[in-house]
């Protein structure tokens, strides 16, 4: 594969069009090869969703190419939730009167998952309470506003 | 059950019972978020969590649609790009390029390296030939469902002729018979709930001469027209010359003084007053008709003043006595005249 994307910088020649001949059936193979695996998300929801974003292509191994990039997507962004769960629950104790041990069971919190949806450019923002009014928590002018 | 605000893209948003719910709006963005969030709960026991509240599994099914969607978009417009409206692997390739190019790829750094052999490319091949595969749990069917809906017709279709470049939405077409120019009458084909059409054309009601060109419709009755046509007397044709006979008009051929007792003799015979002089038999041409313009009107006490005093020599003497009104009217018209001679001419 290497040879390929160096070869392609350069002249026209023989081991750049094998190069590329290479690339290209690596391409097709791969294609082929997702047309054995069944992506978690389902083929009716992704093309679903790529119509309305315009996308207009029959060939329904471009569908499982995206909701195999989706899916990878999201097992990324959940390996590294997990990451930062474990680091939590790896985390000293600070209060070593806490006779209570350590919940070990992996949860997914909001704020690990905004933690890990920061790095991909998702910014999630949780509420830490819950308010009766909008204007709960705002400065006393505002509020009078 | 109420929630809080996931992302800066989903406002809270108050509803009957002033309780904050998520903006959900459309039924297919709940089912399509429904089953995504099943997808996302697969990924997630694959990935290795046992539990999870609900929040981060909505708000993570959120980020597969957007980002499936956000795929699509950059495919879509790699491809207008490239002058297609179809995408392409290729397309597909730059846009998760793209995307992936927050976090980085290997190959990213070589503006000359091949698509084929991206660095997306590999690392979902991995994905494919290395992890295990998780099917999705259960099968959905594809979705939105169209209804099929009966095309409704505005009118009969009882002699409907299928055209092949007019939809079925536009209105029908109207009878042939209606705008056919056959002079059999068609009223035994034309159904009575049609207009009723009139009994006669008018084309053919005021044309005289020669026929328009347009054939009648319907039960034209040549004597029915005629009968109409002489009930009219505006609509008569006109007399030829000297068809019928009018007597000729006598025109005075210049002015002279008009002897105003030639003029008034049949008012004066009817008024039976004496008359001083008396002339020639009338003629029995017929007089010309005078009108009267420009008259400055005057008073009838004027009139019986200026004859009280006397000023002006009467040629008739007329007794008031015996005279009824109607005489007397025309005594103030001979009167009136006789002091203005002058006016006489414009009489």
């Amino acid at each position: 594969m290497m040879s390929g994307s160096g070869n392609s910088s350069g002249a026209a020649s023989t081991a750049g069009a094998d190069g590329r001949h290479d690339d290209d059936a690596a391409l097709t193979e791969f294609l082929s090869s997702l047309m054995d695996y069944t992506p978690t998300i389902p083929d009716e929801l992704v093309e679903h969703y790529l119509g309305r974003s315009g996308f207009n292509c029959p060939d329904l191994r471009l569908t499982r190419l995206v909701a195999v990039a989706a899916q990878k997507f999201i097992s990324d962004i959940a390996s590294d939730a997990l990451q930062h769960s474990k680091a939590r629950v790896a985390a000293p104790i600070k209060d070593n009167k806490s006779k209570q041990p350590k919940d070990k069971r992996l949860v997914l919190t909001m704020e690990d998952l905004s933690k890990a949806l920061r790095e991909y450019g998702v910014n999630l923002k949780h509420p830490e309470y819950f308010a009766d009014s909008p204007l709960t928590g705002t400065d006393p002018p505002t509020r009078e506003e | 059950m109420t929630y809080g605000g996931g992302d800066a893209a989903r406002e809270p948003q108050l509803d009957s019972q002033n309780t904050l719910k998520p903006r959900i709006s459309t039924t297919t963005n709940q089912y399509g978020h429904a089953v995504s969030r099943i997808s996302v709960t697969q990924i997630l026991e694959a990935t290795g969590f046992e539990h999870s509240y609900r929040r981060p599994i909505d708000a993570l099914a959120d980020v597969l649609l957007r980002y499936i969607s956000h795929v699509g978009k950059l495919s879509v417009s790699y491809a207008n790009m490239s002058g297609r409206i179809q995408c392409n692997v290729f397309d597909v390739i730059l846009a998760l390029e793209e995307i992936a190019s927050v976090h980085g790829f290997a190959g990213q750094s070589d503006p000359n390296h091949s698509l084929s052999s991206s660095g997306v490319v590999l690392d979902l091949w991995r994905v494919v030939g290395k992890e295990r595969e998780v099917p999705f749990a259960g099968s959905i069917a594809r979705f939105p469902v169209t209804r099929s809906r009966q095309v409704e017709t505005s009118q009969d279709t009882e002699n409907e002729v299928e055209w092949g470049h007019i939809p079925d939405w536009l209105p029908s077409f109207p009878d042939p018979s209606t705008y056919t120019n056959n002079s059999v009458s068609n009223e035994s084909s034309v159904p009575r709930k049609q207009m009723e059409r009139p009994h006669f054309s008018f084309r053919k009601f005021f044309s005289v001469n020669g026929s328009d060109g347009l054939a009648p419709i319907g039960n034209t009755n040549v004597e029915r027209e005629n009968e109409m046509v002489q009930r009219n007397p505006y609509l008569v044709p006109p007399l030829p010359h000297r068809e019928r006979q009018v007597s000729d008009m006598t025109i005075p051929s210049e002015r002279k003084a008009v002897s105003v007792f030639e003029t008034f003799a049949p008012v004066i015979e009817a008024s039976g007053g004496e008359i001083v002089e008396e002339r020639g038999v009338i003629s029995s041409k017929r007089p010309a008709v005078r009108f009267r313009i420009g008259v400055g009107t005057k008073s009838m006490s004027k009139m019986l003043s200026l004859r009280d005093t006397g000023m002006k020599e009467d040629l008739w003497t007329v007794k008031e006595e015996e005279m009824d009104s109607k005489k007397r009217r025309a005594e103030m018209i001979l009167k009136e005249s006789m002091e203005k001679p002058n006016e006489l001419a414009q009489l």
